[in-house]
């Protein structure tokens, strides 16, 4: 569960040279569409992107199976954007499809070692990629480690052994910084590796639940507990920087905009300044049966939350504006997990 | 409670030696055996037994093929040769049940039965009723009971059957059936063993599937003595093994990723029949036993089960008859899962039965039915059916049957005693079955045709389903009312075209609408159509026999199934036409065939994300010995 703007940037970058040649013209951007990303149900091998254009509030549901005439597969975990890439990696399926921004399939990473896989992050021409490993006689994790894939082959050349369920994965300052979490909490904690040698420099615990990773537009590391803490890492990622604990369980997902830090908890929507490290309530409440998935669209700063409902029918997807408003509430996928932002240049 | 069965037992024995020694007239014995002793008290239900040329066509697959061959039952397969589950009328895979011999084979930590695990070649006799009839069955019986039956008959001569089939994907079935008595002993021996690497073409990606392979063995054996005229027993054992890759989902991959099951079941039967009444008894041990494994992670459970039964019958007059009936099932099971590591359970039950004849063509049966389990309330389940001749002529004969029953299906183990999840206080789910039938019989010179169609609306309440709690903890909930509602019709025509060659057509149809009433956990799914449960479903047969050759061609259409519960397009399975055919040769000796089944090489799904096999070829080779 988490949004990455690669494209977004790239376009502001596109937008400022425009810029350069058109001085007076003002930038205004807009989001074409939202890709909405949904888990499936185990062992039905039916996960599925969509694209929501928040537009004329139309939801089209099976876009990637449409677009690229096949199925995606089982359980979709995460998706990353990166280079206008879209790596959607597959759990249940054990490998990771990768399509271009239109949902154009491409290739697939997929080796034998690749065995329950959580999440990818891209460095250049290197993906990691955090792998939960077989099960032991309990159904525990034993062998756990972070993939070192070379994108031009889709090869494996490095693997690193580490602390059991890795989940959440963000590179910064050449380092990956990988978040554990076990379901009875007893393993929480994040590991921070060296990706120039691919060792593990640093373990930091943290509250329970460690779940998405983001960084602030001070470029600091921010990581939710879903136990209902949001950790700051310090800027050499060495240890917490501050630590800010809410009154109640935190959904495992959150968002920036505009300086402020969303999350979902208990039915509402609450900010976290960056800044001034005060939270507060934005009065937004929101029902969900199940909830599942928190985004912001960085143009509008509308918000998206999905539903899982009963995990096993359809999703469902509402969209509130900034200031509160129901914008749109829309049924999706099975499961729906992450929202990206496809931004362009509004005419 | 248990010495109170024991007394019962006593009871009905005492009435039975008293009644034999006051009437020495040798009476006849009832066409009936042991087994099938169930059917006679269900005048208003339409029962099916599969036909001759369908038992032997899928011989060398498991029972779940001939049944939907025959009946408006769907099964959910999770690939070929893998978990498969039945649909049938609108309910789900625990309101079916499964009898051997007279005992309940379904699970009792899951509460349904792996059709999977049922090997054509076990068994003698299907018979499948249809409706709630067979609550007759016990618990669960909601959508109808499927019966299995290994019958001994004590007719002289001995019979030896050997048999190989050779398939595609490595299939092989090797199979031996003995049976015969010299008048006073009969036995029924089957053995089988069969397997298959599986790994045929996905169509819809061109590879081959992985990690698909099986292996089955397994023995069934009954034998019988007759003691004298009137008393027998019978001793049967049934071992079965079974070992499987699971098939993972198209495009997935799996490391280690198998299951292995054993199951055991055997009973002992004492039959005694008198000139007013007869005496059912029997004992019998069940054993199942699963460990699934992946990657280096095992699950294991294993369920021992003892259970007894009493059935006494007594004729009042040449028209009518009553059957007490009294059960009792004591069950062990072993599971990691469960708070200790297991569980046990009693269960007993009480019966009485009316049947008779009212008038000179309308038969009427009566039941009540209670079960007891600790801490379960259960209701009381009742049963009326009629069934009457509306019309009879020496070659027109029109029939009605009317039936309607008040049901119920207890929690299973899993339901009750899952580690922090179970809840021994759930209620059982309960049904109430209206249906009528009306069926036809016609001859017109040589052709002999029969017509039936069936409508029932069944209303099923405190369904129970597991769904997250306030914690997101999966818990067992009766949350849901149900109503399955719907139309089955069948078709059979067969008459002479040449002096030796005879054509025959079978056909069926049926519409199962079972939508949500109430639903506690997902409002959206209040009007919409259950899950795996085909609107629409057709079966067809023909078959063209001439001199020693038969050509026989299946076919079955099965329309769109929804698999959310929201009823979406999206994630629904298309509807398919699968279509087998087969040519067979057979003389008193020799049976050779050649079958292809999926010959239009159609894609298809019986459960999301998993393949099915495409075209495919069986060569199957037979010899019968007969030694008088």
């Amino acid at each position: 569960m988490k949004k990455n703007y690669t494209n977004f940037f790239k376009v502001i970058a596109l937008l400022f040279l425009l810029s350069a040649c058109e001085e007076k013209e003002e930038i205004k951007l807009k989001t074409s569409g939202v890709y909405i990303y949904n888990e499936g149900s185990f062992g039905n091998n039916n996960a599925t992107i969509g694209n929501y254009d928040p537009e004329i509030n139309e939801y089209t549901p099976i876009a990637f199976r449409r677009q690229s005439n096949m199925s995606l597969g089982d359980v979709q975990q995460n998706a990353s954007l990166y280079d206008s890439k879209i790596y959607s990696v597959l759990n249940g399926s054990n490998d990771i499809k990768i399509m271009d921004a239109n949902l154009d399939y491409e290739t697939l990473i997929k080796f034998p070692e690749l065995d329950k896989p959580r999440d990818i992050a891209i460095s250049d021409d290197l993906a990691f990629i955090s792998n939960w490993g077989p099960y032991n006689e309990n159904f525990a994790l034993t062998s756990s480690e972070i993939l070192v894939v070379e994108l031009e082959t889709n090869q494996l050349i490095g693997r690193i052994e580490t602390q059991e369920y890795p989940e959440h994965l963000i590179i910064k300052n050449n380092k990956l910084i990988v978040g554990h979490a076990s379901f009875d909490g007893s393993i929480s904690e994040l590991s921070i590796i060296n990706i120039d040698n691919l060792e593990i420099e640093q373990t930091i615990s943290v509250p329970k639940g460690p779940q998405e990773i983001i960084e602030d537009d001070n470029g600091k590391i921010w990581i939710v507990c879903t136990s209902g803490s949001l950790v700051q890492l310090n800027t050499s990622l060495t240890g917490i920087e501050n630590q800010i604990d809410h009154d109640n369980e935190i959904l495992g997902d959150i968002d920036i905009f505009e300086m402020n830090i969303f999350f979902y908890s208990n039915g509402e929507i609450f900010l976290l300044n960056t800044t001034d490290y005060n939270v507060t309530n934005t009065n937004i409440s929101v029902d969900m049966q199940t909830p599942y998935a928190f985004g912001i669209d960085p143009v509008s700063g509308d918000f998206y939350l999905g539903d899982a409902v009963d995990y096993s029918s359809e999703g469902l997807v509402q969209r509130y504006s900034n200031d509160g408003k129901l914008l749109d509430s829309f049924t999706a996928g099975i499961i729906p997990t992450q929202f990206t932002f496809n931004i362009e240049r509004d005419r | 409670m248990r010495l109170g069965v024991v007394f019962l037992l006593l009871w009905f024995t005492n009435e039975l030696w008293a009644q034999n020694h006051q009437d020495s007239i040798p009476v006849l014995e009832e066409v009936s055996v042991q087994g099938n002793f169930e059917k006679q008290f269900l005048p208003g239900n339409n029962i099916i037994l599969p036909k001759a040329k369908t038992l032997d066509f899928y011989n060398g697959d498991n029972i779940s093929e001939i049944l939907k061959q025959n009946s408006s039952i769907y099964f959910k397969e999770y690939g070929n040769g893998m978990l498969t589950t039945i649909s049938f009328r609108g309910t789900n895979a625990s309101q079916t049940a499964v009898l051997w011999d007279n005992f309940n084979i379904n699970s009792f930590t899951l509460g349904q039965t792996d059709f999977s695990l049922l090997p054509s070649q076990a068994i003698s006799e299907i018979s499948i009723i249809p409706g709630s009839g067979s609550s007759m069955g016990g618990s669960g019986a909601f959508g109808g009971a499927v019966l299995l039956e290994n019958p001994l008959h004590f007719k002289s001569g001995n019979k030896l059957s050997l048999g190989q089939q050779i398939g595609s994907f490595g299939l092989l079935n090797s199979n031996l059936n003995a049976n015969g008595s010299n008048g006073k002993w009969a036995y029924d021996t089957r053995l089988y063993w069969g397997k298959a690497e599986n790994n045929f073409e996905i169509l819809q990606t061109g590879e081959k599937q992985d990690n698909a392979r099986f292996e089955k063995w397994g023995i069934n054996q009954s034998i019988g003595y007759k003691i004298n005229e009137s008393e027998k027993i019978k001793l049967a054992i049934w071992f079965n093994d079974n070992f499987r890759e699971i098939q993972p989902p198209i495009g997935s991959t799996r490391d280690v990723n198998e299951q292995k099951d054993q199951n055991i079941r055997t009973h002992l039967n004492y039959k005694k029949t008198g000139v007013k009444s007869s005496l059912n008894v029997g004992t019998g041990y069940f054993m199942d036993e699963m460990e699934y494994q992946l990657n280096r992670a095992v699950s294991y459970y294993k369920v021992d089960r003892w259970e007894s039964f009493a059935d006494y019958k007594y004729n009042f007059s040449t028209r009518h008859q009553m059957k007490f009936s009294a059960r009792y099932n004591y069950i062990d099971a072993k599971n990691q899962n469960y708070e200790g590591g297991g569980a046990t359970e009693e269960r007993y039950s009480l019966g009485a039965l009316f049947k008779g004849k009212i008038w000179k063509k309308t038969d009427y049966a009566v039941h009540l039915r209670q079960q007891f389990v600790p801490q379960v309330n259960i209701p009381i389940s009742p049963y009326v059916g009629i069934s009457t001749q509306l019309y009879n002529t020496k070659n027109h004969q029109l029939n009605l049957k009317l039936n309607t029953s008040y049901n119920f299906r207890l929690p299973t183990l899993n339901d009750r005693f899952w580690n922090e999840a179970g809840r021994p206080e759930l209620n059982s789910e309960t049904s109430w079955n209206k249906e009528v039938t009306v069926s036809s019989l016609h001859h017109w010179n040589d052709l002999k045709s029969n017509f039936s169609i069936t409508a029932y609306h069944n209303q099923v309440d405190n369904w129970i389903q597991w769904v997250p709690d306030e914690n997101n903890q999966w818990r067992p909930r009766n949350i849901k009312e149900v109503l399955a509602g719907g139309i089955e019709t069948s078709a059979n025509v067969r008459f002479p075209i040449a002096s030796e060659l005879k054509f025959e057509v079978n056909g069926q149809y049926s519409y199962t609408k079972s939508t949500v009433l109430e639903s506690e956990s997902n409002q959206n799914e209040i009007g919409k159509q259950l899950i795996y449960t085909p609107l629409h479903k057709a079966n067809a047969s023909s078959s063209f026999h001439w001199r020693e050759f038969s050509l026989d061609v299946f076919q079955q259409w099965t329309g769109k199934v929804y698999t959310t519960n929201s009823n979406s397009d999206i994630y629904a399975l298309e509807s398919f036409l699968l279509s087998d055919i087969g040519l067979k040769w057979s003389n008193k000796i020799w049976t050779t065939s050649a079958q292809v089944k999926n010959i239009l090489n159609k894609e298809y799904q019986l459960y999301s994300g998993y393949a099915m096999p495409g075209r495919n070829f069986q060569i199957s080779i037979n010899k019968t010995f007969k030694i008088n």
